[in-house]
């Protein structure tokens, strides 16, 4: 008998937290994008605002910020991969949504760029029906992700939300989480996704601290050539990455 | 440091195996080509179909019975058909379908426009080779499917082996992610130690329940021969190699692996990276011991200064680095 055959109770139970959890923030999600888009006063988006404080709100950082810290996302990505050994799409993927975050907010960012996201996800299937090569395949896709941020930006009259939003690469995500939802399955591809997220809000939230702004106003090269050191130092890192300890357990056990 | 993880064994490939061979290894005809000059027996060509007026030309009813039709560059076993037999109006597949000349000429005109190919191809061949029929051995372990024996050598030494037993869940395939049984070989006898199904150790074969600890594979001094030849037909310093063993015409090398994966380990429950360690440093005091004996030095060496002191730096790094592996490594014998 094989272990994923087993369903015990506390898996079960497991299992049900693992729901809630989801119905949660997904919720959670749908009440921000309302709020987002919708800025009449009503339960569900004074409860948001309440909670989270206006969404909408920028990161308000020096344009030379983001250029200063790019450097340092690829620094995370380079840990991400070699140490700690988590599947994200891409190389630098994770980096350029973090930036795209920067653009637009702290909560705005990862909300509407996660909407993009799964806009694009539906629109997939269709597309690749037609039997598109991969450039007009991508070029609709953009154009697909842009109408739906556009129409609803315009429909509830907050145009800035979206002016200067990356939908490259929010297209060039949606491709690779199709490529990866055929290659390996609906579980792996669900899970590099959430992985990419995850990783791309760690870099948004490292970038925009608040002694890392302070140091990049202050000394704007030391971050840059930081990175330089840390990155040739985990360039060079041969050693297990994380996510091989388990995965080695087998033959760590025998060795 | 025992296991060999991802990062070192990428580190290892960029240094063992140059570009033009990994690339190499992607091309099955120019491949068994390369195997058949340095002796390594593997699958006789019936065909290499390489463009569209070839093709056209090609005589499909001088075919045999039993065949094997695949694109030259393919990925993961992706555009190959199997046949097993004549039946009215064309050939019947292994899984039981008809399949009609016309379908014949369709596939093979998809694997020229390189659809079912590596990405990045957009023309390949189509090569077609007879049917391998599992020997009668390793058809008592699992009557379906095509078992194969995976060896890692790192250049003509075997380090590590196994074989992947498909299963009913595995669709026939031999392919571990998918739900084969990976078991491991013991290098002396070729005899199987220790099964694996996923992440859990198993004793019998879960579709036929056949005991496979002990199991002895037949031909194992020419499987490990072959797959020794390898790595210096196709100039791979790190090599994984697939075999198999056909009914009547005994052990084959199907393909050769320039990132052979890491799996192994698990189902061998020991590490390469130790095994490595103890080749290396064999292997780095016999070239000691070479050079120990050589006369005059390189006529050359005097005129490059910046050359001969690059070398000389970097044998000491490699003694400095022998001595402390040699302090770290705990040894293990090579055999399991």
């Amino acid at each position: 008998m094989r272990s994923d055959d087993l369903r015990l109770p506390g898996d079960i139970a497991l299992l049900r937290t693992g729901y809630a959890l989801t119905a949660v923030i997904a919720a959670t999600f749908g009440a921000i994008v309302w709020t987002l888009f919708d800025r009449s006063d009503n339960v569900v988006t004074s409860t948001v605002i309440a909670l989270f404080g206006d969404p909408s709100r920028p990161w308000d950082l020096p344009g030379m910020h983001l250029l200063l810290v790019m450097p340092m996302g690829a620094c995370v990505v380079v840990f991400v991969r070699s140490v700690l050994g988590w599947k994200t799409f891409g190389l630098f993927t994770p980096m350029l949504l973090a930036l795209a975050y920067l653009q637009s907010g702290p909560i705005a960012g990862p909300v509407i760029s996660t909407t993009a996201i799964l806009i694009g996800m539906m629109a997939v299937p269709l597309l690749k029906s037609l039997n598109l090569s991969r450039v007009g395949f991508l070029g609709t896709l953009i154009a697909i992700v842009v109408s739906a941020l556009g129409a609803m930006a315009l429909e509830f009259r907050q145009p800035a939300l979206v002016s200067a939003f990356p939908v490259v690469v929010t297209a060039l995500i949606v491709e690779r989480w199709w490529n990866a939802f055929e290659a390996d399955g609906p579980k792996k591809a669900v899970r590099m996704t959430a992985t990419t997220l995850a990783v791309a809000l760690m870099i948004q939230g490292l970038v925009a601290a608040p002694p890392v702004v302070w140091l990049a106003s202050e000394r704007p090269l030391a971050l840059p050539l930081a990175s330089i050191v840390l990155m040739i130092v985990l360039g060079r890192y041969q050693g297990l990455r994380l996510s091989e300890l388990s995965r080695f357990r087998a033959a760590n056990h025998g060795a | 440091m025992t296991i060999l993880g991802m990062n070192r064994r990428n580190a290892l490939i960029a240094r063992l195996n140059p570009r033009e061979a990994i690339k190499g290894v992607n091309q099955k005809f120019e491949t068994k080509e390369r195997l058949a000059a340095s002796g390594v027996p593997v699958p006789p060509t019936l065909a290499l179909i390489a463009s569209e007026t070839e093709a056209a030309t090609f005589d499909y009813a001088r075919l045999p019975d039993a065949f094997a039709i695949k694109p030259n560059r393919g990925r993961r076993g992706e555009g190959v058909i199997l046949v097993d037999g004549r039946v009215e109006g064309g050939w019947r597949k292994l899984n039981g379908e008809v399949l009609t000349e016309r379908m014949l000429r369709a596939h093979v005109t998809r694997i020229l426009a390189g659809e079912l190919s590596l990405e990045g191809g957009n023309s390949d061949a189509a090569l077609i080779e007879p049917l391998i029929r599992t020997h009668p051995d390793f058809a008592r372990l699992v009557p379906f499917g095509l078992p194969d024996i995976r060896i890692i050598c790192l250049g003509d030494v075997p380090l590590m082996a196994m074989t992947r037993l498909p299963t009913v869940e595995s669709g026939g395939r031999a392919n571990l992610h998918q739900g084969a049984v990976g078991a491991a070989i013991d290098f002396r006898d070729g005899a199987i130690f220790r099964a694996v199904l996923g992440q859990d150790e198993v004793f019998d074969h879960p579709s036929t329940n056949a005991a496979l600890i002990g199991a002895v594979l037949p031909f194992w001094r020419e499987t490990v021969d072959a797959a020794r030849r390898c790595s210096g037909a196709l100039g791979l310093g790190y090599v994984g190699v697939d075999l198999v063993i056909d009914a009547t015409r005994g052990v084959q090398v199907l393909e050769c692996n320039a990132y052979p994966g890491l799996e192994i380990q698990n189902v061998n429950a020991a590490g390469l990276g130790a095994r490595i360690e103890l080749v290396q440093r064999q292997q780095r005091a016999k070239a000691r011991k070479t050079r120990g004996t050589r006369q005059a030095p390189d006529s050359l060496a005097g005129l490059r200064p910046f050359g001969s002191a690059g070398t000389v730096l970097r044998d000491v790094g490699r003694e400095m680095a022998g001595r402390v592996a040699g302090a770290l490594a705990i040894p293990a014998p090579l055999a399991a």
